[in-house]
């Protein structure tokens, strides 16, 4: 769709928010520990074959957070690639500065989640980022960048970037820059305003799936916007898919904090016009004088095996099946060895836990086990365990699996904003 | 008189760190004003109580007619390293709508008031 909009949305811009938290957690993972490398977005080769020659052959300028835990590597990469296939003078501005590691080697900030110091969280520090703005971005605009890759850019900072470029805003306009955030705010998640996570029938319809647009936003230089999709495509645009955007992720709506602008999303209007939905009231106050961290740390592994039962009894003999595995690990478990454990009946309270509704006995349940422990050896007798019910435990039970995997926790912390350093390099092909 | 919220409202729940949060808006924007009423922040910690540790508090988005709850200590440790299958805790707007209220016949929603 990225390539579609490109071509035929009459953009100027295309930004793209590729990193949720867990998403950078998962990039340092794949960070080789030796050379560093390897940590940008998996959709790199996608991205640098398809999409770059036809915003080169548009105009469109990409904007991406997809430089992940290496903003450098990727933009080197995407410079190669793009003279590798023909595409001379494009020229990619590579955003650092986000990684404060140092900063927090050597300060040793409190972390919000604890209240207390990031050295006695109980687990090496893999890596610590700064949410950083639009400001480095509207500098490499400047310069002239075809495509501008970083790190841990906020979201809407990607968008408000372009928006502050086109109309020369200063960066202490609070109320335009809470415009353009609530706009950022409407297209970061993409498919969300046009009607992904919304059908719930028969009280939520959206007709068909098949041919999802990501939204678009003309904005105004007042800083109002009117969001539409490409035309000829499914999914919904409408001013209830818009409100359920507008408070994803979303605490205090009169505050919400970004590093251009405190924003205050709570008077927007949202109203249904030929061509689109018109989003108006966005506004702000002063940005906060220090800037979001967030700290990954190495917390160990978490160890998970299941197996189904089904048919008459399935109920009675996964709890029965619960409570064997419950006593194969209680050895374990009263080491202190397990950080965190449970069992899961899926299809009975998995998701929902103890506020889950008590239901007619279903046909078939799901037995999970799950646990996270430092060692990897204790989290893979944990995914044992629960792999070895289909084999000691009650009758009839199939299908089972088991899966070891590494955990980086996330944590949050502050940080002063002389302390994080953004700089702009320009790459040439 | 009861309904589930799910005949009358919508929801999306959204996840930062620990910290779960539900925006709730009506299908018909006449009932706002019931839902501000009886979605009470008392009325959702007992629907949640099993799953979130910490203080959950209430916003209001009132230009677009919305109530936004947020939830501390919500989501098991967040989403890197949370047992939950649901780590993210998505579908804690499906537990929101789940949500029943009971109400006096001199008290309907507007949209049911024929």
């Amino acid at each position: 769709m990225a390539l579609e909009m490109a071509d035929r949305g009459g953009i100027s811009y295309l930004c793209m928010d590729g990193l949720a938290e867990r998403t950078l957690s998962l990039a340092h993972q794949r960070r080789d520990m030796r050379t560093g490398e390897g940590s940008y977005d998996t959709r790199m080769p996608d991205i640098a074959s398809r999409l770059l020659p036809v915003a080169a052959e548009r105009g469109v300028r990409i904007i991406a957070n997809i430089g992940a835990a290496n903003p450098r590597a990727a933009g080197r990469y995407l410079a190669d690639e793009a003279s590798r296939i023909g595409l001379g003078g494009v020229s990619v501005g590579v955003i650092t500065g986000d990684d404060v590691s140092e900063y927090v080697r050597q300060n040793d900030p409190i972390v919000l989640e604890t209240g207390r110091k990031a050295s006695e969280l109980q687990g090496p520090v893999v890596a610590a980022n700064a949410y950083i703005g639009a400001e480095p971005i509207v500098e490499a605009l400047r310069l002239g960048a075809a495509v501008i890759v970083g790190g841990r850019i906020a979201d809407p900072s990607l968008y408000v970037a372009p928006i502050v470029h086109e109309f020369g805003w200063n960066f202490d306009d609070w109320t335009r820059l809470g415009a353009a955030t609530v706009i950022g705010h409407l297209l970061e998640c993409g498919t969300y305003a046009t009607g992904a996570s919304f059908a719930d029938p028969p009280y939520r319809v959206v007709e068909s799936f098949e041919h999802l647009s990501f939204p678009l936003a003309e904005v105004r230089p007042d800083g109002s916007a009117v969001l539409s999709k490409l035309s000829d495509t499914d999914g919904l645009l409408s001013v209830n898919t818009c409100k359920m955007q507008l408070g994803y992720e979303i605490h205090d709506p009169a505050r919400y904090f970004t590093p251009d602008v405190t924003a205050d999303f709570s008077r927007v209007q949202l109203t249904a016009m030929d061509g689109g939905i018109a989003v108006s009231g966005g506004a702000g106050t002063p940005r906060p004088s220090e800037l979001k961290g967030l700290l990954a740390i190495d917390e160990g592994f978490i160890g998970e095996g299941q197996v189904s039962f089904a048919g008459h009894g399935a109920l009675g003999r996964a709890r029965l099946g619960e409570q064997i595995v419950r006593g194969w690990l209680r050895p374990l478990l009263e080491s202190g060895a397990i950080d965190d454990f449970r069992v899961d009946l899926l299809g009975v309270n998995a998701i929902h836990g103890g506020s889950s509704e008590v239901r007619d006995e279903p046909y078939e349940v799901h037995v999970r086990v799950a646990g996270r422990a430092r060692d990897r050896k204790v989290a893979a007798a944990i995914a044992q365990a629960g792999w070895d019910l289909q084999i000691h435990g009650p009758a009839g039970g199939g299908g089972h699996r088991k899966e070891v995997r590494p955990v980086v926790a996330m944590y949050t912390f502050f940080i002063p904003r002389t302390a994080v350093q953004t700089s702009v390099e320009i790459v040439s092909t | 008189m009861e309904l589930i919220l799910r005949e009358i409202a919508f929801a999306r729940a959204g996840d930062k760190g620990d910290t779960n949060n539900v925006n709730v808006a009506t299908y018909d924007e006449r009932d706002y004003e019931w839902l501000k009423r009886h979605l009470t922040i008392g009325v959702v910690e007992r629907q949640f109580h099993t799953e979130v540790h910490g203080p959950i508090k209430r916003y209001e988005f009132t230009g677009s007619k919305m109530l936004n709850f947020v939830m501390e200590r919500a989501l098991h440790g967040g989403v890197s390293r949370s047992l939950n299958l649901d780590a993210h805790g998505k579908s804690r707007a499906s537990l929101m709508l789940g949500i029943r209220i009971a109400y006096k016949a001199s008290d309907v929603p507007p949209s049911r008031d024929a």
